[in-house]
């Protein structure tokens, strides 16, 4: 079932970072400030097909390796390896991309772009859509309570991971640790900022700051609470049938908790993702120069007190690095996850 | 539910003031159709921050707007397109647009703009809107 986990993830990682160029702003291309007509000249779409066939067969080069691995019986550790080798790949591409698409730069003083009004062509803008994490999260309760045998694909992939994760382990007789399911409901928190932050911005033009604010917090807060509720039962599911199969299950099982509750307190201590605004009505800090964006992907800005900003290269959110409780916030994450790897 | 964007694009170095060009690439947008009555604009504060210009120079835009019979403003709740009854335009009107188009086609031309591409700009301009 790890192998479909990776594999998936694999995949979704891929088809994000290929879409995701595509969805952001039309005056921003990898991170960089260009004129909105550029995408649809000779050159910027000779640059997103090659951006995009290079990821595309980055993606299909280490999923086909994961899948072979797996067949082959490597250990999870190793498949946990390509996972990080292929996320890092994806990032060298893109922080790649950013370099060709300097030279296109247009000074970020002259222009400015606003939206009037978002698209709403896809099922994400949809005003349910914040609920859709939650009813993941949800589904993999359902399936996970029920049938202890399936794992933590089912946030991700609900139904259809959950039943043959189900099927494993009747066949098998082992019951699968609650790594996996950790992970799932950390990315299904994930996936549910993101479709938060959509739906959000789909409202923001009829809200006022002050509340789009507390909604936005409101709505992370729920979502984080409903992946710790899922958790602890998941915990209490794990302990109660049947017990863990090694002691590392347990750490696994306070590192989830630690995660979890990890992203509650990033949520809440977050100085809210809105630009801060001084007396005289001017924005306090400014996130659009290219300068704050490294490679396109990584914000920082010692001037901005928000810890969580959104995303610049796609949906969700990400830390502003120029503080230092972000490095610490990144750091207890990954160290998180190699201990939990290390044990599995 | 709306199907695409509705982009307002400023040029903060440009000539023309940026207030008039918050309410010249509105009331473009207006007159297409592409904001429709009863859609909501973002509120003042929301548009000044995402443009990066102060809050008065929106404010002031929209106000502009909203005595054109354009917008409905409400404080703290953003502005709210209205259905407008185009006016007959009377003669002194006329006359101010007949003069501000032949100074902008002379600064056209000045620059170097062919006739010929003017008056592809002009259909464009007439589709467009």
């Amino acid at each position: 079932m790890t192998t479909v986990t990776i594999i998936a993830a694999m995949l979704i990682i891929g088809a994000a970072y290929v879409f995701a160029p595509r969805w952001v702003r039309k005056d921003i291309l990898f991170g960089i400030t260009i004129n909105p007509e550029f995408r649809d000249t000779e050159q910027g779409r000779q640059i997103l097909r090659r951006y995009s066939l290079g990821v595309t067969l980055l993606v299909i080069g280490w999923t086909a390796l994961a899948a072979l691995e797996s067949i082959t019986g490597a250990p999870a550790w190793v498949l946990f390896i390509l996972l990080g080798l292929e996320y890092a790949c994806c990032v060298a591409a893109y922080a790649f991309t950013n370099r060709a698409v300097r030279p296109f730069r247009v000074p970020q003083s002259a222009w400015r772009v606003a939206e009037l009004q978002r698209p709403s062509t896809s099922l994400l803008d949809h005003p349910l859509m914040p609920l859709a994490g939650v009813v993941c999260l949800l589904i993999g309760f359902v399936f996970a309570f029920l049938w202890p045998g399936a794992n933590g694909a089912m946030p991700l992939l609900s139904g259809a991971a959950a039943l043959k994760a189900r099927w494993d382990a009747v066949s098998s007789g082992i019951y699968d640790n609650p790594f996996s399911f950790g992970v799932g409901v950390w990315v299904g928190a994930m996936f549910a900022s993101c479709f938060y932050r959509f739906a959000a911005a789909r409202r923001s033009s009829s809200r006022t700051p002050d509340q789009r604010t507390l909604i936005t917090r409101f709505g992370t807060l729920v979502v984080c609470l409903a992946g710790l509720y899922v958790s602890g039962l998941m915990i209490s599911a794990t302990l109660g049938y049947p017990p863990p199969s090694h002691s590392g299950a347990y750490l696994q099982i306070v590192l989830v908790a630690v995660l979890l509750l990890h992203l509650a307190l990033l949520s809440c201590r977050s100085a809210g993702t809105e630009v801060a605004v001084g007396p005289d009505g001017l924005p306090l800090s400014d996130r659009s120069p290219d300068q704050c964006w490294k490679w396109g992907l990584f914000y920082s800005n010692a001037e901005d007190p928000a810890l969580l900003v959104p995303s610049r290269s796609g949906p969700g959110y990400t830390l502003n690095f120029a503080r230092p409780v972000s490095w610490l916030a990144a750091a207890v994450v990954l160290a998180a996850m190699l201990i939990v790897i290390v044990s599995h | 539910m709306r199907g695409t964007s509705v982009p307002l694009r400023i040029h903060t170095a440009g000539d023309t003031p940026v207030y008039r060009q918050i309410a010249d690439g509105l009331r473009a947008h207006l007159v297409a159709g592409r904001l429709k009555p009863d859609d909501t604009l973002p509120t003042v504060r929301d548009l000044a921050t995402e443009l990066g210009v102060h809050f008065n120079t929106v404010a002031e835009a929209y106000r502009i707007l909203a005595d054109e019979g354009w917008l409905d403003l409400k404080r703290r709740r953003g502005a709210r397109v209205l259905a407008r009854r185009t006016p007959r335009a009377n003669s002194g009107k006329r006359a101010g647009f007949s003069q501000r188009l032949c100074e902008l086609v002379a600064a056209m031309r000045a620059e170097g703009v062919t006739e010929e591409e003017i008056r592809n700009e002009l259909n464009i301009a007439i589709e467009g809107s």
